[in-house]
Parts: structure tokens; C-alpha cells; sequence
């Protein structure tokens, strides 16, 4: 006489398949929940950028990029780049780009010596290189969106703002 | 009939045996070519160590260049024992230890860190379970390589919310990742980069959402052959079109495609092949 014994549910986990279980949550962990919501307790860090919101989308992570974004002014602080390294410089350019769609000029002015003042006293390079690299991404940008009001600026701002 | 080549000897942990062995050699060969002589070029306040290297009491300034030779050279021994099934089990810890050291000086300099995570979770997993012959190496890989993709999702949804897949919020991080990496301004409207981002609004935004619903949608590929056939070349093209407009390298991702790749049925299949056509001749 045969007897069929019952097959074991899916859910009874053999001694040997525990360990690769537990790794397999330690992972879904470090991945969902310690990296994505608690990065600050995450052993293995990095912040990813190209997850944040630009302007004029949702705007409170500008405070992070050391933008606020009320006073419409960046934070003179020197140790940002510490902090933030490389990832601050997103912030400004992007900042920069909403100003420019605002049209507010005296704002770029006094925003771009700023932000020009930080990139020197952290050695960044040669600030012809910004400069050169801001005006290409205004250019795109006005040419993109056919914004006549958009690439007069842009020829104002390339007469009016004294980047030496 | 005379067989040359003897199906029989395929074995139940080919797909491990393969994939142990590119994974390994790929890892010794990748950072056995890289030159770390750029970190020297870095300003020190570049330095953020990493918590893990602050608990180890690593952290409080860069490494000098010997200190990261020597890790390397150690690594890539490790790695190329373990990549050839040699001392594996002080192998896979070795390439652990110095791998997840390296990985975490990259980090620490703010060199961006998915592809860094996916290596140093493999590399952990490998030094946890080295000596099983089951499946349950590769069923692991996979859920790293699937849950590395869904947290990219989640993190788009997370910080920006469904406003990510706005065709405006791609083009700005295509330009934004340009302007970082592009050194040649002057020629940058010629770039095949600024081609795209003057495409109209409304293909940026199904490239964008495309690109989140399948990042979303990734860990289907655990639960259904069908979903990972269509899943995981999708991803492939969205990492190299990622590469060719944002210059966003993934090459450390390759080594754990082929956790997909069913070594044993192609195995079968050449071994079939082979002899058929020895057959004939």
C-alpha cells in the first residue's frame, strides 16, 4: 500500500534554507528601508541625486542643497561643500535656472557672484569653466521653450552679469 | 553511436560554477585596471568617510596611495583564486574584506554608489554562503539585482513623487549630468545628449515613465520566467541608454546579468551541437 505523505507548505523553512532567507531580508532591508527612508544610518550611504525633484517641482529639498528657498538665497556657508560635496553645485545651477524663467535679473546677479565667491574658496577650478558651463545650460534651455522672454534675458545676462 | 562530448557530465551547479567564475574574474579585472592615482588629485574636504569606515575607526583621513595598492593587489589575488573555485572559502572572505574597503574609499570621496553596492552585496553574499552547491547563491544575486533596480524606483517615488516622470525633470537631470561630466562646453550643443533633451515634452515624459515603471516593476522577475525575459534586457537597454545621454557608467552591473543567463540549457545545447555535428563529420 502506497502512502503519499502531505507536502510540506511553503512556509515551513528547512534548517539550511534559513540563512539565505535572512540574508535575502537583511538585503530588502538595507535596500528599502535603511537606504532609501534612513540613509543616515546606513552603513554603506550615498545620496541619490538623480531621484530628487528639480525646481519648479517640489521644492523643499532645496534647503539641502544649500538653497533657501524662501530668502531666495543661497547659505554662505563654507563647509557645504564638506557636507554636501559635489551634489551642492546641483542645487545652485538649478536655482539659477528657475530665476532665470522668473526673469529676475537682479536676483542672478547677486546669486551667481555668490555662488562664484563659494566655488573660488573651495578650489573648484577655473570659474570661466562655470561660467561657461551656466550659459550653455541657460542657452539649451531658452532654446528648448521657444521663450522669447527667455532668451532676452539670456542676452542680458550675458551683458550685465560681471562674472571676473 | 559515438558521443564526443558527454551531456552527462553537465552538473547540477553549472549556472553557479559559471557565474562564481565571471563574477570574480570581472571584479579582479576591473579594479585590477583601475588607477587610483585620481583620489591623490582629490582636496581633502573631498573626505566624508562613510559610517562603516567610522565605526572601524578608518575614517579620520584618506588613505595614502600605498595603503590603497596593497588593498587592490590583495583583492585581485583573492578574487582570481575565488574566480578559478581556489581556496574559496578564504577567497570569498579576502575579496570581501578588501573589496568592501576599496568600495567604501570610492564612497567616501563621493563617488555615487549603486553599482558599488550591488558588487560589495555579492561580494557578502558569496563570503555567507561560499560553500553551497545549491541554488541558493544565484536566488539571492537575483533578489540584489532585482531589489537595486526597485529601490531606484522607490527612491524616484519617495523624493519626487509621480512628478519624476515629468518629461521637464528628465531633461534637466540629462543636462545636469552632462554639465558635471562634459569638459568641451563650447561643443555641447552638437553632444547627442542636447539632441534629446530637444525632443518633444511629451516622448521625455514615456521615457521617463518607462523608465520608473520598470524599475518598479522589477522584482516580477523573481516570481515569473516570462516577466524576466521581458524585465532584465529592458533594464540592460535602459542602463546603456543611461550611459550613452548621461555618461553614467554601469559596467559593474554586467556581472550580475548573468545570474539570468541559463548556463546549464546552453551547456546542453552546444554539447548537442558539438556532437551532432562530430556525428556528421
Amino acid at each position: 500500500m502506497n502512502i503519499r505523505l502531505p507536502r510540506p507548505h511553503f512556509w515551513v523553512i528547512s534548517k539550511s534554507d534559513l540563512l539565505p532567507r535572512c540574508l535575502i531580508l537583511f538585503f530588502v532591508f538595507g535596500y528599502v528601508f535603511a537606504h532609501v527612508f534612513r540613509g543616515d544610518i546606513y552603513p554603506f550611504y550615498q545620496i541619490d541625486m538623480y531621484s530628487k525633484p528639480f525646481p519648479p517641482g517640489p521644492t523643499p529639498i532645496l534647503s539641502l542643497w544649500g538653497v533657501d528657498d524662501q530668502k531666495k538665497e543661497i547659505h554662505l556657508d563654507p563647509n557645504i561643500y564638506h557636507t554636501l560635496g559635489t551634489q551642492g553645485l546641483y542645487g545652485w545651477t538649478m536655482k539659477l535656472y528657475q530665476l532665470v524663467n522668473e526673469n529676475k535679473l537682479a536676483e542672478i546677479n547677486g546669486y551667481l557672484k555668490n555662488l562664484l565667491i563659494l566655488y573660488n574658496q573651495n578650489g573648484r577650478g577655473d570659474p570661466t569653466h562655470l561660467k561657461a558651463l551656466i550659459l550653455k545650460l541657460l542657452y539649451l534651455k531658452a532654446h528648448k521653450e521657444e521663450k522669447p522672454k527667455i532668451k532676452i534675458a539670456y542676452a542680458r545676462f550675458i551683458s550685465r552679469v560681471d562674472l571676473e | 553511436m559515438p558521443v564526443l562530448f558527454h551531456e552527462s557530465t553537465l552538473s547540477s551547479n553549472l549556472n553557479l560554477r559559471f557565474f562564481r567564475g565571471f563574477f570574480f574574474g570581472f571584479s579582479a579585472l576591473a579594479i585590477g585596471i583601475h588607477n587610483f592615482t585620481w583620489m591623490r588629485a582629490l582636496p581633502e574636504w573631498r573626505w566624508e568617510p562613510q559610517l562603516m569606515l567610522q565605526w572601524l575607526k578608518l575614517g579620520q583621513r584618506p588613505p595614502d596611495l600605498s595603503t590603497l595598492l596593497l588593498a587592490k593587489w590583495l583583492f585581485v589575488i583573492c578574487a582570481g583564486l575565488a574566480a578559478l573555485g581556489l581556496v574559496f572559502r578564504i577567497s570569498s572572505i579576502g575579496s570581501f574584506l578588501f573589496g568592501m574597503y576599496l568600495l567604501l574609499i570610492f564612497q567616501s570621496f563621493g563617488v555615487p554608489g549603486r553599482r558599488s553596492i550591488l558588487m560589495a552585496f555579492i561580494l557578502f553574499t558569496f563570503m555567507v554562503l561560499g560553500n553551497r552547491t545549491d541554488d541558493w547563491i544565484l536566488r539571492v544575486v537575483k533578489w540584489i539585482w532585482c531589489l537595486n533596480f526597485f529601490d531606484a524606483g522607490i527612491c524616484k517615488l519617495y523624493y519626487s513623487g509621480w512628478s519624476w516622470i515629468n518629461g521637464e525633470q528628465l531633461s534637466s537631470k540629462i543636462l545636469w549630468a552632462n554639465v558635471v561630466i562634459g569638459d568641451n562646453l563650447a561643443e555641447v550643443q552638437d553632444r547627442l545628449w542636447a539632441h534629446l533633451i530637444l525632443m518633444p515634452h511629451s516622448f521625455l515624459t514615456l521615457l521617463a515613465g518607462g523608465a520608473m515603471l520598470l524599475e518598479l516593476c522589477a522584482p516580477l522577475a523573481l516570481f515569473s520566467r516570462t516577466a524576466a525575459l521581458l524585465i532584465v534586457p529592458l533594464c540592460a537597454s535602459m542602463q546603456i541608454g543611461i550611459y550613452i545621454f548621461m555618461g553614467l557608467n554601469f559596467i559593474l552591473f554586467l556581472p550580475a546579468y548573468l545570474v539570468w543567463v541559463p548556463w546549464d540549457r546552453l551547456y546542453q545545447k552546444g554539447a548537442q551541437l558539438f556532437n551532432r555535428y562530430a556525428i556528421k563529420q
